[in-house]
């Protein structure tokens, strides 16, 4: 398979009370397209500073993270935004949608951004909402939708622009059962039928039970990767 | 989107919003509203100046201004009386004598200006003739010999009423005292209570037989024109037709209210500006808070991809439609309450005797210009972007991988 992000001697350091302290330890990691990767350990372990890494939202000490031939530590940070708004898609853990704006419009958010016309943006969005089961709420705003309600329009929002890969930090972790469960659902069905790749850090062992790739970090180190069949 | 966003936004908080735009409402209203009684009075107190007082240009004997004496008169006044009336500028021209003296009754006297008109070509230039308070007040038109009209503070001084005598005392040409009994036959009120204590009006034939000097001799040319956008012009026309006379606008006969013209409109400005600027520290103030209740939000936009300049765009245009939104209810609001006090009036009465010593009208007017309106509104988008900036740039200085973390 093809080969997305390309990780390579990964470093993080940073300085606390005159102690450096190494949040990403020599990390290498490829991850392909179409993954549904969780990326577990402790807390304080690395894997939510190897996502913002990923994510362009922190930066490098040192290594290297290539996403699609484009080394992100040579981006500034007005092209990290860019790289951002085009090629990744974020699920945050509450949910963070724009209070103000409809699950349609939330959807549609990223795609405005990007310049999509208003027909085709609309459309993806409704196609979307329909996948994560909020046909019939596509005109409520967040404060009318609950915590799992939320969270799927958060999904459809990050596929919307169609990324390359989509972050996700620990999305279920204010969810409950059900609504985790079906998450998890949606989450795999759109994986299968967009081909998206998805990257979780996650505690949750019923994150872990579905994916299809479970990288274990401790002490920003990569101990165990494994690749479900 | 962000358009949308923004003015979604504001509403949020709809009693934050509603206490900002409430805030820019009174003080654009109360600074207008006081702008257009300052405007009032002051227009007022020019137009009852003009009317009454010093009509819009006066001409005298260049030396007569720096002493008032007899002989500092305007010798060929008829010649120059023709040469205005032909003027299409000019809508009414009338001379007068003036002298200084004592005005006497049998139980006080006081120090007066005594002004000899010809009645009834003083009436197209002054409108003193329907100052008149007392019914039976006649403008000259009487039998008596020596008629005066006095006003009223000077009545109530010398105790006097009409059909009263008054005993004027002065010089005669000659240098010589003089003096006669002349007998009230008017008492007038005009709003400027020191005017009405020091003028007295006699007929000009009169007064120049007393002190002994030729009834086509004048000491002041008074001149009204056709409107009041000519005198600019028409000043510098006189000026240069009457080099060896002093050519008077009514700024320079009354500096104080000439002064007053050109300063208040800065004055105002100024005083507008303070309220503005006192108002954006609220704005600020509130934008501030906004930034720092939806830092995560912000982080959140800023992570998936909203750019910083849009960020600063979305805090600018939240600010602008506050004040916007504040900006076009107090120019509504002051529009209207303005347009309908300056039919109606606001009856300071209570504070009657402080503005007649002034010569101010005791109902005023407020009058605001149109173009205050516009440059108030400018000021008002001037502040919120000012206001913005500060804020917005708070925003874009946020850290979204920070920024996201935090709980609000």
């Amino acid at each position: 398979m093809d080969s997305i992000i390309k990780i390579t001697d990964l470093y993080k350091t940073y300085t606390e009370s005159e102690i450096d302290v190494h949040a990403v330890n020599g990390i290498n990691l490829n991850i392909e397209v179409g993954e549904f990767t969780a990326i577990v350990g402790p807390s304080g372990s690395g894997k939510t500073t190897l996502l913002n890494m990923l994510g362009g939202l922190d930066t490098i000490t040192s290594g290297k993270i290539i996403v699609d031939h484009t080394d992100l530590s040579t981006l500034s940070a007005s092209e990290l935004i860019e790289y951002r708004m085009k090629h990744i898609g974020f699920v945050f853990q509450s949910y963070n949608l724009i209070p103000v704006l409809t699950a349609l419009e939330n959807v549609e958010f990223v795609m405005n951004l990007q310049g999509v016309p208003k027909i085709e943006r609309i459309k993806r969005s409704i196609q979307l909402l329909t996948d994560v089961g909020l046909a019939d709420r596509i005109d409520s705003r967040p404060a009318h939708l609950s915590g799992g309600q939320q969270q799927r329009v958060a999904v459809a929002r990050a596929l919307a622009s169609k990324p390359r890969f989509i972050l996700a930090d620990e999305p279920t972790a204010n969810l409950d059962s059900a609504s985790t469960e079906n998450l998890l659902d949606i989450m795999l069905n759109l994986n299968e039928k967009e081909n998206a790749t998805f990257i979780f850090s996650t505690h949750d062992q019923r994150v872990v039970n579905k994916a299809k790739r479970v990288i274990t970090i401790e002490d920003g180190k990569i101990i165990s990767d494994i690749k479900k069949q | 989107m962000i358009l949308k966003m923004a003015w979604k936004n504001i509403w949020r908080k709809k009693l934050r919003s509603s206490v900002v735009i409430t805030s820019i409402v009174v003080g654009l209203v109360g600074g207008i509203l006081y702008m257009g009684i300052m405007n009032g009075m002051m227009y007022q107190r020019i137009g009852s100046a003009i009317a009454t007082e010093v009509s819009h240009i006066q001409i005298h004997n260049e030396k007569f201004l720096e002493n008032e004496e007899l002989k500092f008169s305007i010798t060929n006044s008829t010649n120059i009386i023709n040469k205005l009336e032909k003027n299409k500028a000019i809508r009414s021209v009338c001379s007068r004598i003036i002298t200084t003296g004592m005005a006497s009754t049998a139980r006080t006297g006081s120090g007066v200006e005594i002004i000899g008109i010809n009645p009834n070509k003083e009436k197209a230039v002054s409108n003193l003739y329907t100052k008149l308070i007392d019914s039976t007040s006649s403008y000259f038109n009487t039998k008596a010999r020596l008629p005066i009209l006095i006003g009223e503070r000077l009545a109530k001084k010398l105790n006097a009423k009409r059909k009263s005598k008054i005993i004027l005392t002065f010089q005669s040409a000659s240098g010589e005292l003089t003096g006669g009994a002349f007998k009230v036959v008017g008492i007038f009120r005009t709003q400027n209570s020191s005017f009405d204590e020091m003028k007295v009006f006699v007929r000009k034939a009169d007064i120049a037989k007393l002190v002994d000097i030729p009834t086509e001799t004048s000491h002041e040319i008074a001149i009204m024109l056709k409107n009041d956008e000519l005198l600019k012009q028409e000043k510098e026309n006189l000026k240069k037709e009457f080099k060896e006379l002093t050519v008077s606008p009514w700024q320079e006969t009354m500096p104080e209210l000439g002064m007053m013209e050109e300063s208040m409109n800065y004055m105002l400005y100024i005083l507008m500006i303070i309220i503005l600027l006192a108002i954006a520290f609220g704005i600020v103030n509130t934008m501030l808070m906004v930034v720092f209740e939806r830092t995560k939000e912000l982080g959140m936009l800023m992570c998936i991809g909203l750019s910083r300049k849009k960020v600063f765009s979305m805090i600018l245009l939240e600010t602008m439609f506050l004040s916007i939104t504040g900006g076009i209810i107090g120019l509504t609001i002051s529009v209207l309450l303005v347009n309908w006090l300056s039919v109606d009036g606001i009856d300071l009465s209570i504070v009657s005797e402080g503005l007649q010593v002034w010569g101010y009208d005791t109902i005023i007017y407020p009058d605001v210009e149109v173009s205050y309106y516009i440059n108030t509104g400018l000021l008002v988008v001037a502040l919120a972007i000012l206001a913005a900036i500060y804020p917005a740039r708070k925003a874009i200085k946020l850290k979204p991988v920070e920024a996201v973390r935090i709980d609000n």
